[in-house]
């Protein structure tokens, strides 16, 4: 097993590798609540990888996988409530896919119809796709900060990664938010890589550690357990809610693929590493712990398995249709209310209408 | 069954081609969607390529080892007919249609630049020359640095042009018409001038109880069948000679120039020539000329001499060989068997389009028009 | 009528829109018990409260960056920028998320913020206190960018700035925070985006914003003891700007001149240049001239009045345009 920076510094873990019970497992969830979460991974790992297929056959620009990461994005994200908001980074689709966000929206930002934010963030409760990292660490906090105002019990989340840890805007998001008892929850997906360069060149000590330099509640949990990172979540969420501030989860989980379809991650890392972490997978574990408990057999993992091929295959047809957008909508939004001289540039260039 | 043709796509940011590394599948095989079945290798990694369709693996385009264009057909597939609806088209490609110098565009290349654009002078400056047709080419700059001047430009055009007085718009009317003028300039022609004895004329004419102009108009009418080429229009294709005479007036308007035109002048009667030319009169008068009634002249005539013209040069109109000014008719001292007595006469001045006349056939046809003219017989012989 | 500051202008400004609209926040550094380095936000927290009016830790990009998020929750941000030369570290924030979020959602999330920056020079200030940044501002496509040039000019922008639906950068002349003028400061003017004639002339127009409007004003005074009268155009803003106004006053002249403090290379005069071509060529009797700082970092105090525009450079430029 090669060292990933801070593999070994105590995390909550709730359900080892191999399913088996190591924690409280009781974590306030329905058996109903249990099967779905083991379902949204199923249908977002399938949808993942024909993301993956999808940008191979051209009808996806640049796709980043999120294979592994399913337990820490859907364990967090379903311990959020209706009203709270989420503020992604660009490999969130899994958790996008929780929070009930539109796919065939969502994924028109990778075949490049349209940028970010082609869903409704208001609607979705879900911020646009953010790519200079870290930056919305910041929106977060200032979600957060106008929801405290409003007297209001809603709290932000905000996903970035290990290397958006180490940008400006994570100590100003997490000192802001710690100034001002916002209540946002900073949500790192400790995955191990930075495109090449691995955690233990991306830091110096275990990101959760920073939280007590800033004044807030820091926890690291083990990042593909579903039910430790639902309970670390929801932990930090009633915090939130009761006032008591912002909380640092560092999620510790493994990206299984590339950094995305452009990259090719056997220029430096070993396959040995990935193997490896594949003994960990998320799905696998949550699986072997469910049937052991009797909480789901066989054919109901059929049954998500069958469902979710249909999903993606209704997701497939609708996203190969989708074509050019009208050129108008380059000017119709730039400003609410445009400058005269943007308007005779939009009438030069498509001419009338 | 339907044929779909798969294109090898760009599989990292940008790049233009790719080498196809190795077949997972044959010609012939049945693959299901996704199933591996091509490994392209690029300027970054080797990557596998899942089936973008179920079906039967119709063609494989190129060998392994070979390298391909991306967008160059990779694969074709027979699919199923139906289920995939294809791609709804986007909006149309926009239409552009751009002002250069503001975004930019495909707008074809500005017109070589003249001997002008090499003579110094401010933008206020060209547009002026450009608006009193001055070539700046040719003008002499006193500004500063040699540049040309307005004053410059204006004495160019010849004569001092100061506002002292007036300052009259030109109406759309009176600049189409100076256009119309400066075309016609362009066409060769000559004047030719014969003086007519008009007593037998003046004494018709007060029989009927008309101007002398029906009665001269249908005199000329009557000329042009033997001498045809007076009713002719030259084109680039051929000389037209016309059948039917219709004789263009030239009147006189508040608004300028106009030509109503009394069609058919040959088969109609001296009064009923009268009573067109009033009509016709009238409307141009009132502004209520129709479209008919300026069109389809085949030669003119202009009264001049109701403004005591005694003759002049009348400009030709495209379209017409000949045009005809009437001078005014007044005691003329002419000389008669050897002697000089007072008798009514008038000077007609007739251009011709020397492109489809020449003098010779002028002379002769002139010479029978006065001939008529001045025959109370022959003028009597005319329709009433 | 009483006169006022360009300062008590913009403070008014800010207390009518904080009791106005509820949902007004004003935020920076220093700006809740200090009242701002310039006093620009004195007595507001007081009156307001420190929910609505504080203080935020040293961090410009989230500064800029909480705006966002505020905006998503239905609050109006006011956040100022310390200096113009402070205003860098939250250019990310500025370009990549403030100017782009409306287009990123298809118009469904705007950022209704105001950026307020003190800005410019003339004041002696030290290194990175007396910058020009309008030309990152008003190239970033998505920002309105606005700059008055005299108190209640500054008072009826920044209402209208805050009242705007999409993001505006208010770019406040601090070397003309003092200066004073008499009038009504809720009487109507023109809004963002209108050009205002200050002087008329036939000569030649000169064109300028915030601090250099003035010193145009008093180059038109000396250049009319020698017969020659020029108008003064004050733009107002840059993003929207008021081609029309600048058309007109070029082809009633058929000369101009363009004046500000920001270097010469790809200065507004650049971009004024190019409209006056495109907008009145045929009128223009001379070239535009740009009269503005030169290509160098912006120098210590002692050399600032070498690189502005001093009136004399100004109407010495209207000269030679007039006798071209």
């Amino acid at each position: 097993m090669t060292e990933i920076a801070s593999t070994d510094a105590p995390m909550v873990r709730l359900v080892a590798p191999d399913g088996s019970v190591v924690g409280d497992v009781e974590v306030g969830l329905s058996g109903d609540e249990r099967r779905e979460l083991l379902r949204l991974m199923i249908r977002s790992r399938r949808l993942d990888r024909e993301c993956w297929a999808l940008q191979r056959q051209g009808e996806l620009t640049v796709y980043p996988p999120f294979e592994g990461q399913e337990a820490a994005q859907i364990g967090s994200a379903f311990a959020l409530g209706p009203e709270d908001f989420v503020f992604p980074s660009f490999r969130e689709l899994a958790a996008a896919v929780v929070r009930g966000v539109d796919v065939v929206e969502y994924l028109e930002y990778h075949r490049g119809t349209w940028h970010g934010g082609p869903y409704d963030p208001i609607a979705s409760r879900f911020a646009p796709i953010c790519v200079p990292v870290a930056t919305q660490i910041v929106h977060a906090v200032g979600w957060a900060m106008g929801s405290k105002l409003d007297g209001s019990t809603a709290c932000s989340l905000a996903y970035f990664g290990d290397g958006s840890a180490s940008e400006g805007d994570f100590h100003e998001g997490a000192n802001l938010a710690a100034v001002f008892g916002a209540p946002a929850i900073l949500f790192c997906q400790n995955n191990g890589w930075a495109i090449s360069v691995p955690s233990n060149r991306q830091f110096a000590a275990p990101i959760a550690d920073r939280a007590a330099g800033y004044g807030m509640l820091g926890v690291r949990v083990d990042g593909n357990d579903v039910l430790a990172v639902y309970a670390v979540t929801r932990d930090a969420v009633e915090r939130a809610r009761a006032g008591e501030g912002p909380t640092l989860i560092e999620a510790i989980t493994y990206r299984i693929g590339s950094h995305s379809t452009a990259d090719d991650d056997a220029r430096y890392r070993d396959e040995a590493e990935v193997a490896a972490w594949r003994e960990r997978d998320p799905i696998d574990r949550y699986r072997s712990y469910l049937l052991g408990a009797g909480t789901i057999d066989d054919a109901f993992v059929r049954g998500c398995e069958e469902e979710a091929e249909a999903w993606v295959g209704g997701i497939r047809t609708e996203l190969t249709a989708l074509g050019e957008p009208p050129a108008t909508e380059m000017f119709d939004h730039a400003f609410a209310d445009p400058p005269p001289t943007l308007l005779a540039q939009r009438e030069e260039l498509l001419g009338d209408g | 069954m339907a044929e779909r043709v798969f294109t090898l796509p760009d599989l990292g940011e940008g790049l233009e081609e790719a080498i196809v590394s190795t077949w997972l599948v044959a010609e012939g095989d049945t693959v299901t969607l996704n199933q591996p079945f091509v490994e392209i290798e690029t300027a970054k990694a080797t990557v596998e390529v899942p089936a973008p369709f179920a079906g039967r693996v119709a063609k494989l385009h190129v060998a392994a080892g070979e390298t391909l264009a991306v967008g160059a057909p990779l694969a074709t597939f027979e699919v199923e007919r139906g289920g995939d609806g294809g791609r709804h088209a986007g909006s149309s490609s926009p239409a552009t249609s751009v002002r250069p110098g503001v975004i930019g565009g495909d707008g074809s290349p500005s017109s070589a630049p003249t001997a002008a654009s090499s003579v110094a002078a401010t933008p206020a400056v060209r547009k002026l020359a450009k608006d009193l047709g001055v070539d700046l080419a040719q003008v002499e700059g006193t500004g500063n640095d040699g540049r040309v001047t307005p004053d410059d430009v204006r004495r160019a055009v010849g004569g001092q042009i100061e506002a002292v007085g007036e300052e009259i718009p030109i109406s759309p009317v009176r600049r189409a018409v100076a256009e119309r003028l400066t075309q016609i300039a362009a066409i060769p022609q000559v004047t030719t001038f014969r003086t007519v004895e008009c007593t037998a004329l003046d004494a018709v004419r007060r029989e009927l109880g008309v101007s002398p102009l029906p009665v001269f108009m249908r005199a000329l009418a009557e000329i042009a069948k033997d001498h045809p080429m007076l009713n002719a229009t030259w084109t680039d294709q051929a000389i037209l000679v016309h059948d039917k005479v219709n004789v263009g007036v030239a009147t006189d308007t508040d608004r300028g120039l106009v030509v109503p035109v009394v069609m058919d002048a040959g088969s109609l009667a001296i009064r009923e020539i009268a009573a067109a030319i009033e009509r016709l009169a009238r409307a141009a008068r009132d502004g209520s000329l129709k479209p008919t009634d300026t069109s389809g002249p085949t030669i003119a005539v202009t009264n001049t001499g109701s403004y005591g013209s005694e003759f002049g040069t009348p400009l030709l109109n495209p379209g017409h060989a000949v045009t005809i000014a009437l001078g005014v008719i007044e005691p003329r001292a002419l000389v008669i068997d050897g002697s000089v007595q007072a008798r009514p006469a008038c000077t007609l001045s007739l251009t011709f389009d020397h492109r489809v006349l020449d003098g010779a056939t002028v002379g002769r046809a002139f010479g029978a028009l006065v001939e008529l003219l001045e025959s109370r017989e022959r003028l009597d012989a005319l329709p009433r | 009528m009483a006169e006022v500051t360009m300062v008590a202008a913009l403070n008014a400004a800010l207390r009518d829109a904080l009791s106005g609209d509820p949902r007004t926040l004003v935020f920076g550094e220093d700006v809740g018990a200090l009242g701002g380095v310039f006093r620009v936000t004195e007595g507001l927290q007081a009156e307001f409260g420190g929910e609505r009016v504080f203080d935020t830790p040293i961090a410009e990009a989230g500064i800029a960056g909480i705006c966002i998020g505020l905006a998503m929750a239905g609050w109006r941000p006011i956040a100022e920028m310390q200096f113009d030369g402070f205003s860098y570290p939250a250019l990310d924030q500025v370009i990549s998320h403030l100017a782009k979020y409306r287009q990123r959602t298809r118009g469904r999330v705007g950022v209704p913020a105001v950026v307020r920056i003190p800005s410019f020079g003339g004041i002696k200030g030290k290194e990175h206190h007396g910058e020009s940044p309008e030309t990152y501002y008003v190239h970033t496509a998505g920002l309105k960018v606005v700059v008055p040039s005299t108190p209640l000019d500054a008072y009826r922008l920044l209402r209208r700035s805050i009242d705007d639906p999409d993001p505006v950068i208010f770019l406040e002349p601090k070397s003309r925070y003092w200066s004073k003028e008499e009038g009504d400061l809720t009487a109507e003017g023109p809004g963002i985006g209108r050009a205002r004639v200050v002087r008329e002339g036939g000569a030649c127009v000169v064109i300028a914003y915030g601090a250099m409007v003035g010193r145009c004003l008093e180059a038109a005074t000396t250049l009319s003891a020698d017969g020659i009268e020029t108008t003064v155009l004050d733009l107002r803003s840059l993003v929207p700007l008021d081609v029309t106004a600048i058309g007109d006053a070029v082809r009633s002249t058929g000369r101009a001149v363009v004046v500000h403090e920001a270097p010469l290379t790809l200065g507004m005069g650049a971009e004024i240049v190019a409209r006056i071509v495109e907008e009145a060529f045929d009128h223009l009797e001379a070239p535009v001239a740009r009269v503005t700082g030169p290509d160098v970092p912006y120098p210590p105090a002692y050399l600032e009045q070498r690189y502005l525009p001093s009136v004399k450079r100004i109407s010495n430029a209207v000269r030679t345009v007039v006798a071209y």
